[in-house]
């Protein structure tokens, strides 16, 4: 059961992070935390350094490409944005979502009214 | 390439700067929680929990990587075999050419491990040394045995020495058994393995004792052991007769140790004192002060040199030679110094016959791999042309050039792995067929081939390099391909006319080299058909030969034994379907040779090579039974008997060389000290060697013996097959001879081929590897055509369409073909003349310079090309121009 949990939190943060730096530009590492933080509450609260692995695992896929950069305490951190295959992937990853949700939710619906 | 390179680079540091990266976070966290009031140390501890063990995502990070780089690699690999499989013509024909290329070589060079390069299994090889004789005449063997003994007693520079006696017919009976058997023997002092440094694999070695015969011992080899005595431990304290004294087996030598002779195996080791023993020819050896009749093996003493040992040998050797001296011709010619050879690789006999042939051999595998590899680029070339859109557009759309790069070596790679697993498969069938080939006959060559390190490694080296140097080309040119350019329909690449170029220069080189091969398949097999058209002076067919052993504790006297050689050449002529009968000590081709000193009134010795004469002991019917004329005189008879007058025959050569202008008949000569009356000349035989001349030849009646006659051999021309003779033949002489032992079944037609094993395995592998490299170049030719038609299908069809005829195009291809063919006989005629010059002690009556056997292969390549090009060529007239056109 857990490792169904962590297959779908894997997918799930993945996407996350898409969605996130899509919408927010480029981040640092800390930066993605911060923001998944606030979206899942719950999620990650602890273990925060495995987006590192999410975040490698799109760049192999060539959906986020990164640059090396000064963060806000002046440490060298490297900023990682979305390329242009990351924004089709999400869309097509959106879509699915949304096809798949309004089925559930017409099955829910039919089970209600019977 | 500037951000290509950059990311190759940053590969490779990644782990580095992730450690910088967790760095900088968790130095954010812990400010983050510094800010909402925490102690810095609590907030720093507090920032490590909520990050996580950064060293476990290090580690998940590595994980990552390595999981994508497998996952590239199967899925890279599962592309590649679909590939195949969609093109299972050209996955085909790439593998079998890399196959029997690769094999080839594979095969030819554990056959040249076998026999040139291998060192004896022994402790530190490069230590041992044989002591030889040396003189203007060359190289000799060890000199008598009375010096060995002063070497052992008086040679500080030697840790110790030994004599080897080696590959004689022991004729033993083991306890168990109440027949007489033979084994190979060697012979050898009691400190022959403390000189190799081996110990027994069960039991113990021979010792200096044992030369005593106090008991008589005897060691047997691992080989004989297992086969013999099924490895049974039991086998230690049994025994075995011989020359009529019982040895006791006391252990087994080490397995891989078969002797000091490489592809011959010693069975049974005993003490070289057992020379002594019973009454046959070898007694008195041990004392003869001028005989040498074995090799010396010796061991350096620790911390002295080669060159040191030799001078303190020869100043012994000198001493000796003052005291027994020898003729002063001999001294000059033969025993003159010493010289010390190294043994690390035993005997050189197998070498010094096979050396010059495997290296022929060498040469020609190397051209068939040559030819092999320059289809497999031309195979790649072709393909990776066809794929240039496939990659242009995958290009296009994303894909990393480093994927590419690595999808197009692990396919290229997959290739020639497949092709050199298939390899080691064709080395196994063509070491199996040249193994068939040395073990036949009297004297079977056993080599162990080993398929091991060094091999395996050679085997390896060879597809990788392959793929580096083969498959880098196509891979190169497709990385500088330029995606647009590409795509655009009908686009021809600037660069195609130099790969094209580089396409036809390989075919070039491949007529070129199959001309070679093939000139060199004629020569040899004309070779052979010269040697077998060489009269040898007799007729060799329907020739059974067997030789007969009669033992020396049942027939001790010389009168005895007489007795038992006529009843058995009585009951022989008896037999049905037994034309002619004869015995001799010595058969035509048989690799036994026996001189003696030879003394004519009259003559003058010229030298001392001049004053010995071959000999050979016949009965009556000899010279019928192989159909050999008599010249003049009589021919000898059953009534020459040891009572009457001594006779002898000479043949042509000896009578020519010692009575020139003189009428050898009647005069009496004499061998050594005996005296025989010359009644009659007989016609030259070809006694050991198809191609030299025919030597001086004495003959005398086996009745009136010169040597011990305990073994001889028996001809016989029947009309029978000569194999179902052997079994009745055998019956019928141990019922008047019994206690005989009946060796070596054999026809003389064999005996006669095996003197041309060489010649004989030479042609027949030039001949297979030419008819091999013409199939690899006819497909070679036919795939650069084909792809040359595919590719400039536009233009054709452009040509068609204004009006030229079907038969104007292809001839024109057709013409391209000949030009090509052209450069290559122009490059591949010189070269083999060249070669067949440089070979041409390998041939027999064959002129390198002979142009028939180029106009032969000439027409012959020719005629192949022409019908690979004739098929895709073909494809030019199926063209329709309109839809062809539209394509573009």
């Amino acid at each position: 059961m857990s490792a169904d949990k962590s297959e779908v939190l894997q997918g799930t943060l993945d996407m996350m992070i898409l969605k996130t730096l899509h919408v927010l530009g480029p981040l640092h590492g800390f930066g993605i935390a911060r923001r998944i933080e606030q979206v899942s509450e719950d999620v990650l609260t602890l273990n925060e350094g495995t987006v590192y692995t999410s975040l490698l695992r799109l760049q192999q896929q060539g959906w986020i490409e990164s640059e090396w950069g000064t963060s806000e305490n002046n440490r060298r951190s490297r900023f990682y944005s979305i390329t242009r295959r990351g924004r089709k992937q999400l869309a097509v990853e959106m879509e699915n979502w949304d096809r798949i949700s309004g089925v559930i939710g017409r099955v829910l619906a039919l089970q209600k009214q019977s | 390439m500037r951000t290509f390179l950059s990311k190759l680079c940053a590969l490779f540091t990644r782990s580095q700067s992730s450690e910088e990266e967790f760095e900088t976070h968790l130095a954010l966290l812990t400010e983050r929680f510094v800010a909402q009031g925490m102690a810095p140390e609590e907030a720093a501890v507090a920032a490590r929990r909520q990050f996580g063990n950064a060293g476990l995502h290090q580690q998940n990070l590595r994980d990552q990587s390595r999981f994508l780089l497998l996952s590239h690699l199967l899925r890279d690999l599962r592309y590649a075999v679909r590939g195949m499989l969609r093109n299972p013509g050209f996955a085909v024909a790439a593998i079998l050419t890399l196959a029997l290329g690769m094999g080839a070589n594979i095969a030819v060079f554990a056959l040249m491990d076998a026999v040139l390069l291998r060192s004896l299994p022994v402790a530190d090889p490069q230590r041992l040394y044989f002591v030889d004789y040396a003189g203007a005449a060359g190289l000799g063997i060890a000199p008598p045995y009375p010096f060995l003994q002063r070497m052992q007693s008086e040679a500080y520079s030697l840790q110790s020495v030994a004599a080897y006696s080696g590959q004689g017919q022991l004729k033993i009976r083991p306890e168990s058994s109440a027949n007489f058997e033979t084994a190979n023997g060697s012979r050898v002092s009691g400190c022959y393995y403390q000189v190799l440094g081996l110990r027994a694999a069960l039991g113990r070695l021979l010792t200096a004792q044992d030369e005593l015969l106090r008991p008589a011992v005897a060691v047997l080899s691992y080989d004989y052991w297992q086969t013999r005595y099924a490895g049974n431990p039991a086998v230690l304290g049994s025994s075995f007769m011989l020359d009529g004294t019982s040895f006791t087996i006391v252990g087994v030598a080490p397995k891989g140790y078969s002797g000091l002779q490489p592809g011959h195996h010693d069975d049974i080791t005993i003490p070289i004192t057992s020379m002594n023993l019973g009454p046959h020819d070898g007694d008195g050896m041990l004392v003869d002060h001028n005989s040498p009749w074995f090799q010396a093996i010796g061991r350096l003493a620790s911390g002295v040199s080669p060159a040191n040992a030799r001078a303190e040998i020869n100043t012994l050797f000198q001493s000796y030679m003052t005291e027994f001296p020898v003729s002063a011709e001999a001294r000059r010619d033969q025993f003159h110094h010493i010289e010390l050879v190294s043994a690390a690789q035993g005997l050189d006999n197998l070498r010094k016959q096979y050396a010059r042939p495997l290296q022929a051999l060498m040469a020609v595998v190397a051209l068939v791999l040559l030819i092999a590899c320059a289809n497999i680029t031309n195979l790649l070339l072709a393909r990776a042309t066809r794929r240039e859109r496939e990659f242009a557009v995958r290009i296009a759309l994303g894909a990393g050039r480093r994927r590419l790069l690595h999808q197009l070596l692990t396919e290229t790679a997959l290739l020639f792995f497949i092709g050199a697993a298939a390899s080691l498969a064709v080395a196994f069938a063509v070491v199996r067929l040249l193994m068939r080939f040395f073990s036949t006959g009297p004297q079977p060559m056993q080599l162990s081939l080993h398929f091991d390190g060094p091999l395996l490694a050679f085997a390896l080296a060879l597809p990788l390099l392959a793929t580096l140097i083969f498959g880098a080309a196509p891979i190169l040119h497709v990385l500088r391909t330029v995606p647009h350019a590409a795509i655009k329909e009908g686009s021809r690449m600037s660069e195609s006319s130099s790969r094209m170029g580089l396409g036809r220069a390989l075919i070039v080189l491949q007529v070129a080299l199959s001309l070679i091969l093939l000139v060199g398949a004629s020569l040899f097999l004309k070779t052979l058909r010269n040697l077998h058209s060489v009269d040898p002076g007799f007729s060799p067919s329907q020739i059974a030969l067997m030789q007969i052993h009669l033992l020396e504790s049942t027939y001790p006297e010389s009168p005895a034994r007489l007795a038992a050689w006529d009843r058995i050449l009585s009951v022989v002529r008896t037999t049905p379907g037994v034309q002619s009968a004869a015995l001799s000590a010595a058969t035509p081709f048989d690799t036994s040779g026996r001189h003696a000193g030879f003394i004519v009134p009259g003559y003058r010795r010229t030298s001392d090579v001049d004053s010995l004469i071959n000999l050979d002991h016949v009965s009556e019917d000899y010279f019928k039974t192989l159909n050999t004329p008599l010249l003049r005189g009589r021919n000898l008879s059953a009534s020459d008997v040891d009572s009457a007058p001594h006779v002898a025959l000479l043949n042509q050569t000896a009578a020519r060389h010692y009575f020139p202008g003189r009428d050898p008949i009647g005069v009496e000569i004499h061998i050594n000290d005996a005296a025989y009356r010359i009644v009659g000349i007989v016609q030259d035989i070809h006694q050991s060697d198809l191609r030299e001349p025919a030597t001086p030849f004495i003959f005398l009646p086996v009745r009136q013996p010169y040597d011990r006659n305990f073994r001889l051999t028996l001809l016989v021309r029947t009309t029978l097959k000569p194999t179902a003779l052997a079994a009745t033949l055998t019956r019928q002489i141990h019922t008047v001879a019994p206690d005989s032992l009946i060796t070596q079944p054999i026809t003389l037609s064999e005996q006669m081929d095996e003197s041309i094993v060489n010649e004989r395995l030479i042609s027949t592998l030039v001949s297979i590897f030419s008819v091999l490299a013409l199939m690899l170049s006819a497909i070679g030719l036919y795939g650069v055509i084909a792809y040359t038609v595919a590719r400039r299908t536009p233009e054709f069809a452009v040509r068609l369409a204004i009006g030229a005829v079907p038969q104007q195009v292809i001839g024109s291809v057709l013409m391209g073909t000949l030009r090509l063919l052209a450069l290559g006989l122009v490059l591949g005629v010189p070269a083999s003349i060249l070669l067949a010059r440089a070979a041409r002690s390998l041939f027999y009556e064959v002129t390198p310079t002979d142009l028939s056997a180029q106009l032969i292969a000439a027409t012959l390549l020719s005629a192949v090309s022409l019908v690979a090009s004739v098929l895709p060529a073909f494809r030019i007239s199926r063209i329709d121009p309109a839809s062809a056109l539209r394509a573009e």
